[in-house]
Protein backbone atom coordinates (compact mmCIF):
# COMPACT_ATOMS: atom_id res chain seq x y z
CA UNK A 1 0.00 0.00 0.00
CA UNK A 2 2.69 2.13 0.85
CA UNK A 3 4.62 1.52 -2.28
CA UNK A 4 2.00 2.23 -4.53
CA UNK A 5 1.46 5.34 -2.61
CA UNK A 6 4.71 6.32 -3.30
CA UNK A 7 4.78 4.96 -7.07
CA UNK A 8 1.66 7.30 -7.58
CA UNK A 9 3.26 10.39 -6.14
CA UNK A 10 5.74 10.11 -8.42
CA UNK A 11 3.97 9.67 -11.44
CA UNK A 12 1.99 12.93 -10.05
CA UNK A 13 4.97 15.15 -9.81
CA UNK A 14 6.36 13.99 -12.98
CA UNK A 15 3.63 15.24 -15.30
CA UNK A 16 3.94 18.13 -12.94
CA UNK A 17 7.19 18.57 -14.18
CA UNK A 18 6.59 17.66 -17.84
CA UNK A 19 3.87 20.78 -17.99
CA UNK A 20 5.91 23.14 -16.89
CA UNK A 21 8.79 22.44 -19.03
CA UNK A 22 6.18 22.31 -22.19
CA UNK A 23 5.09 25.13 -21.17
CA UNK A 24 8.15 26.73 -20.93
CA UNK A 25 9.46 25.63 -24.22
CA UNK A 26 6.31 26.74 -25.89
CA UNK A 27 7.00 30.05 -24.22
CA UNK A 28 10.19 30.20 -26.02
CA UNK A 29 9.18 29.47 -29.01
CA UNK A 30 6.45 32.10 -28.90
CA UNK A 31 9.09 34.33 -27.59
CA UNK A 32 11.49 33.83 -30.61
CA UNK A 33 8.33 33.49 -33.20
CA UNK A 34 7.32 37.14 -32.37
CA UNK A 35 10.69 38.82 -31.86
CA UNK A 36 10.88 37.40 -35.92
CA UNK A 37 7.21 38.90 -36.84
CA UNK A 38 8.39 41.72 -38.36
CA UNK A 39 11.50 39.98 -39.95
CA UNK A 40 9.15 37.03 -41.44
CA UNK A 41 5.66 38.96 -41.86
CA UNK A 42 6.20 41.99 -43.90
CA UNK A 43 4.25 45.12 -42.92
CA UNK A 44 3.30 43.45 -39.39
CA UNK A 45 4.32 46.16 -37.48
CA UNK A 46 2.59 48.58 -39.83
CA UNK A 47 -0.63 46.75 -38.46
CA UNK A 48 -0.11 45.84 -35.07
CA UNK A 49 1.69 48.68 -33.59
CA UNK A 50 -0.22 51.87 -34.92
CA UNK A 51 2.46 52.36 -37.31
CA UNK A 52 0.12 53.92 -39.71
CA UNK A 53 -2.01 55.46 -36.80
CA UNK A 54 -2.15 58.75 -35.14
CA UNK A 55 -1.95 57.21 -31.59
CA UNK A 56 2.03 56.13 -31.45
CA UNK A 57 3.27 56.69 -34.77
CA UNK A 58 1.23 59.20 -35.70
CA UNK A 59 3.30 62.37 -36.46
CA UNK A 60 4.92 61.56 -39.77
CA UNK A 61 2.30 59.40 -40.76
CA UNK A 62 -1.71 59.48 -40.24
CA UNK A 63 -4.06 56.80 -40.98
CA UNK A 64 -4.88 57.63 -44.55
CA UNK A 65 -1.54 58.36 -45.75
CA UNK A 66 0.13 55.69 -47.07
CA UNK A 67 -3.05 53.35 -46.88
CA UNK A 68 -0.56 49.68 -47.33
CA UNK A 69 -1.69 47.65 -50.29
CA UNK A 70 -2.10 47.58 -53.73
CA UNK A 71 -4.26 50.73 -53.80
CA UNK A 72 -0.94 52.40 -53.06
CA UNK A 73 1.16 50.62 -55.84
CA UNK A 74 1.42 51.24 -58.98
CA UNK A 75 0.58 55.07 -58.89
CA UNK A 76 3.47 56.98 -58.06
CA UNK A 77 3.13 60.05 -56.17
CA UNK A 78 3.35 62.28 -59.11
CA UNK A 79 0.19 61.09 -60.34
CA UNK A 80 -1.80 60.81 -57.19
CA UNK A 81 -0.59 64.06 -56.18
CA UNK A 82 -1.10 65.71 -59.84
CA UNK A 83 -4.71 64.58 -60.07
CA UNK A 84 -5.35 66.53 -56.89
CA UNK A 85 -3.54 69.45 -58.72
CA UNK A 86 -5.85 72.35 -59.33
CA UNK A 87 -8.70 71.07 -57.17
CA UNK A 88 -6.46 71.26 -54.22
CA UNK A 89 -5.49 74.71 -52.11
CA UNK A 90 -2.90 72.80 -50.64
CA UNK A 91 -1.62 70.80 -53.96
CA UNK A 92 -1.13 74.41 -55.55
CA UNK A 93 0.31 76.04 -52.10
CA UNK A 94 3.40 73.21 -52.03
CA UNK A 95 3.95 73.56 -55.72
CA UNK A 96 4.76 77.36 -55.25
CA UNK A 97 6.75 76.98 -52.22
CA UNK A 98 8.49 73.43 -53.14
CA UNK A 99 12.46 74.80 -53.70
CA UNK A 100 12.75 77.41 -51.07
CA UNK A 101 16.11 77.44 -49.59
CA UNK A 102 15.75 76.30 -45.46
CA UNK A 103 19.10 76.33 -44.66
CA UNK A 104 20.10 79.43 -45.99
CA UNK A 105 16.95 80.57 -43.38
CA UNK A 106 16.91 82.54 -40.29
CA UNK A 107 18.44 78.96 -38.77
CA UNK A 108 21.35 79.37 -39.35
CA UNK A 109 21.98 83.10 -40.76
CA UNK A 110 18.97 84.73 -38.51
CA UNK A 111 17.04 86.17 -40.83
CA UNK A 112 14.41 86.00 -42.89
CA UNK A 113 15.85 84.18 -45.88
CA UNK A 114 13.32 81.39 -46.92
CA UNK A 115 10.51 83.07 -48.20
CA UNK B 1 17.27 37.82 -18.05
CA UNK B 2 15.69 36.59 -21.41
CA UNK B 3 16.45 34.56 -23.87
CA UNK B 4 17.31 37.84 -26.03
CA UNK B 5 18.77 39.77 -23.23
CA UNK B 6 22.50 38.56 -23.88
CA UNK B 7 22.52 39.96 -27.09
CA UNK B 8 20.83 43.35 -26.41
CA UNK B 9 23.64 44.08 -23.21
CA UNK B 10 26.19 43.24 -25.95
CA UNK B 11 24.44 45.74 -28.03
CA UNK B 12 24.44 48.03 -25.78
CA UNK B 13 28.19 47.83 -24.80
CA UNK B 14 28.53 49.03 -28.12
CA UNK B 15 26.94 51.83 -28.08
CA UNK B 16 27.89 55.20 -29.60
CA UNK B 17 28.65 58.81 -27.61
CA UNK B 18 26.40 60.82 -29.92
CA UNK B 19 27.11 64.24 -28.31
CA UNK B 20 29.04 65.81 -30.98
CA UNK B 21 26.56 67.35 -33.09
CA UNK B 22 25.74 63.63 -34.66
CA UNK B 23 23.24 61.76 -34.47
CA UNK B 24 23.87 59.61 -38.00
CA UNK B 25 24.37 56.78 -35.57
CA UNK B 26 20.92 56.87 -33.89
CA UNK B 27 18.88 54.03 -35.16
CA UNK B 28 15.49 53.25 -34.87
CA UNK B 29 14.79 51.90 -31.10
CA UNK B 30 17.52 54.01 -29.86
CA UNK B 31 16.87 55.76 -26.87
CA UNK B 32 17.20 60.14 -26.17
CA UNK B 33 17.04 62.09 -22.83
CA UNK B 34 15.62 65.10 -23.46
CA UNK B 35 14.35 67.53 -21.11
CA UNK B 36 14.45 65.22 -18.20
CA UNK B 37 12.35 62.47 -20.39
CA UNK B 38 13.29 59.65 -21.90
CA UNK B 39 12.27 59.24 -25.68
CA UNK B 40 12.76 55.91 -28.34
CA UNK B 41 12.89 56.86 -31.41
CA UNK B 42 10.08 55.38 -33.49
CA UNK B 43 10.75 56.31 -36.92
CA UNK B 44 13.58 58.26 -39.36
CA UNK B 45 13.15 60.12 -42.73
CA UNK B 46 14.78 62.91 -44.26
CA UNK B 47 12.78 66.28 -45.39
CA UNK B 48 13.89 66.90 -49.03
CA UNK B 49 13.19 70.49 -49.89
CA UNK B 50 14.88 70.14 -53.49
CA UNK B 51 18.87 70.61 -52.82
CA UNK B 52 18.73 70.80 -49.31
CA UNK B 53 18.11 67.06 -46.88
CA UNK B 54 16.96 67.42 -42.95
CA UNK B 55 17.24 64.14 -41.63
CA UNK B 56 14.16 63.81 -38.74
CA UNK B 57 13.98 61.22 -35.75
CA UNK B 58 10.66 60.68 -34.58
CA UNK B 59 10.65 60.10 -30.86
CA UNK B 60 7.73 59.39 -28.45
CA UNK B 61 8.25 59.61 -24.94
CA UNK B 62 5.49 57.92 -22.16
CA UNK B 63 3.88 60.99 -22.21
CA UNK B 64 4.13 62.75 -26.12
CA UNK B 65 5.18 62.92 -29.48
CA UNK B 66 8.27 65.12 -30.76
CA UNK B 67 11.11 64.74 -33.36
CA UNK B 68 14.84 65.68 -33.37
CA UNK B 69 15.74 67.54 -36.70
CA UNK B 70 19.42 67.81 -38.20
CA UNK B 71 20.33 70.54 -41.08
CA UNK B 72 23.47 72.09 -41.60
CA UNK B 73 23.54 74.36 -38.60
CA UNK B 74 22.44 72.37 -35.45
CA UNK B 75 19.87 70.20 -34.09
CA UNK B 76 16.51 71.05 -33.12
CA UNK B 77 13.73 69.59 -30.80
CA UNK B 78 10.19 69.57 -31.30
CA UNK B 79 7.25 68.60 -29.50
CA UNK B 80 3.67 67.85 -30.44
CA UNK B 81 1.56 70.80 -29.34
CA UNK B 82 -2.55 70.54 -29.59
CA UNK B 83 -3.40 72.75 -32.87
CA UNK B 84 -6.10 74.57 -30.54
CA UNK B 85 -3.75 76.66 -28.47
CA UNK B 86 -3.05 78.21 -31.67
CA UNK B 87 -4.75 81.84 -32.14
CA UNK B 88 -5.91 80.63 -35.14
CA UNK B 89 -7.37 77.31 -37.00
CA UNK B 90 -5.15 77.09 -40.02
CA UNK B 91 -7.62 75.28 -41.66
CA UNK B 92 -10.72 78.23 -41.55
CA UNK B 93 -8.39 80.61 -42.20
CA UNK B 94 -6.73 78.76 -45.37
CA UNK B 95 -9.91 78.29 -46.79
CA UNK B 96 -10.64 82.41 -47.01
CA UNK B 97 -6.50 83.14 -47.21
CA UNK B 98 -3.64 82.05 -49.59
CA UNK B 99 -1.65 81.79 -46.72
CA UNK B 100 -1.14 82.00 -42.85
CA UNK B 101 -0.31 85.51 -41.01
CA UNK B 102 2.80 86.85 -40.43
CA UNK B 103 2.50 86.44 -36.68
CA UNK B 104 1.13 83.94 -35.05
CA UNK B 105 0.04 83.40 -31.20
CA UNK B 106 0.65 80.67 -29.09
CA UNK B 107 -0.30 80.16 -25.30
CA UNK B 108 -0.66 84.01 -25.47
CA UNK B 109 2.79 84.20 -26.67
CA UNK B 110 3.33 86.23 -30.27
CA UNK B 111 5.25 84.38 -32.85
CA UNK B 112 6.72 85.42 -36.19
CA UNK B 113 7.00 84.13 -39.18
CA UNK B 114 10.50 83.04 -40.02
CA UNK B 115 10.07 80.64 -42.86
CA UNK B 116 7.50 79.34 -45.15
CA UNK B 117 7.96 76.64 -47.26
CA UNK B 118 7.61 73.20 -48.80
CA UNK B 119 9.40 69.78 -49.22
CA UNK B 120 9.10 66.00 -49.65
CA UNK B 121 8.79 64.10 -45.92
CA UNK B 122 11.12 60.78 -47.57
CA UNK B 123 11.07 57.36 -45.68
CA UNK B 124 10.98 53.82 -47.02
CA UNK B 125 10.17 55.19 -50.72
CA UNK B 126 7.37 56.80 -50.00
CA UNK B 127 7.75 60.81 -50.73
CA UNK B 128 4.96 62.53 -48.71
CA UNK B 129 4.64 66.43 -49.81
CA UNK B 130 4.16 68.76 -46.85
CA UNK B 131 4.13 72.36 -46.26
CA UNK B 132 6.06 73.71 -43.42
CA UNK B 133 5.49 77.30 -41.54
CA UNK B 134 8.10 78.06 -38.88
CA UNK B 135 7.41 81.33 -36.55
CA UNK B 136 10.02 82.40 -33.90
CA UNK B 137 9.10 84.35 -30.66
CA UNK B 138 11.69 86.29 -29.46
CA UNK B 139 13.42 83.79 -26.75
CA UNK B 140 14.44 81.26 -30.00
CA UNK B 141 11.50 79.05 -29.36
CA UNK B 142 10.37 77.81 -33.02
CA UNK B 143 7.02 76.90 -33.70
CA UNK B 144 6.28 74.70 -36.31
CA UNK B 145 2.88 73.74 -38.53
CA UNK B 146 2.65 71.63 -40.91
CA UNK B 147 0.11 70.87 -43.53
CA UNK B 148 0.23 67.36 -45.15
CA UNK B 149 -3.41 67.83 -46.94
CA UNK B 150 -6.35 70.40 -47.19
CA UNK B 151 -6.89 69.79 -43.63
CA UNK B 152 -4.20 67.74 -41.96
CA UNK B 153 -2.35 69.93 -39.73
CA UNK B 154 0.25 69.56 -37.02
CA UNK B 155 1.48 71.78 -34.38
CA UNK B 156 5.32 71.37 -33.01
CA UNK B 157 7.10 73.91 -30.67
CA UNK B 158 10.30 73.25 -30.17
CA UNK B 159 14.68 74.86 -30.09
CA UNK B 160 17.64 74.60 -31.21
CA UNK B 161 19.48 71.84 -28.97
CA UNK B 162 22.83 73.23 -27.24
CA UNK B 163 25.40 69.80 -27.33
CA UNK B 164 25.03 69.45 -23.01
CA UNK B 165 20.90 69.17 -23.36
CA UNK B 166 21.23 65.95 -25.47
CA UNK B 167 22.06 63.88 -21.93
CA UNK B 168 22.56 60.39 -23.15
CA UNK B 169 21.87 58.44 -27.01
CA UNK B 170 21.87 55.13 -26.99
CA UNK B 171 21.52 53.49 -30.34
Amino acid sequence: MCYHKKKNGFSLLSLIIGIIVVFIILNILYSIFSAMRPIIWPGYGYYHRGYWGRTYYGHRYPSNRYPPGPANKGSSFGERFASKKGSSSFASRFSSRYGRSRVSGFRSSGFFGGK
Amino acid sequence: MGLFDFFKKKKNQDQVDLIGHSLDGLKKGGIVELDGESWEVVDIGYYDYGDEKEWDWKLVSPTREGFLNKDEDGIYFFKREDLKKLSIDPIEYLKTHEDLPSEIKFDNKLYDLEYSGAAYYVKDGNRSPVVIWDFEDDNGNILEILQWADEDFELFLGRRLQEWEIEDVLS
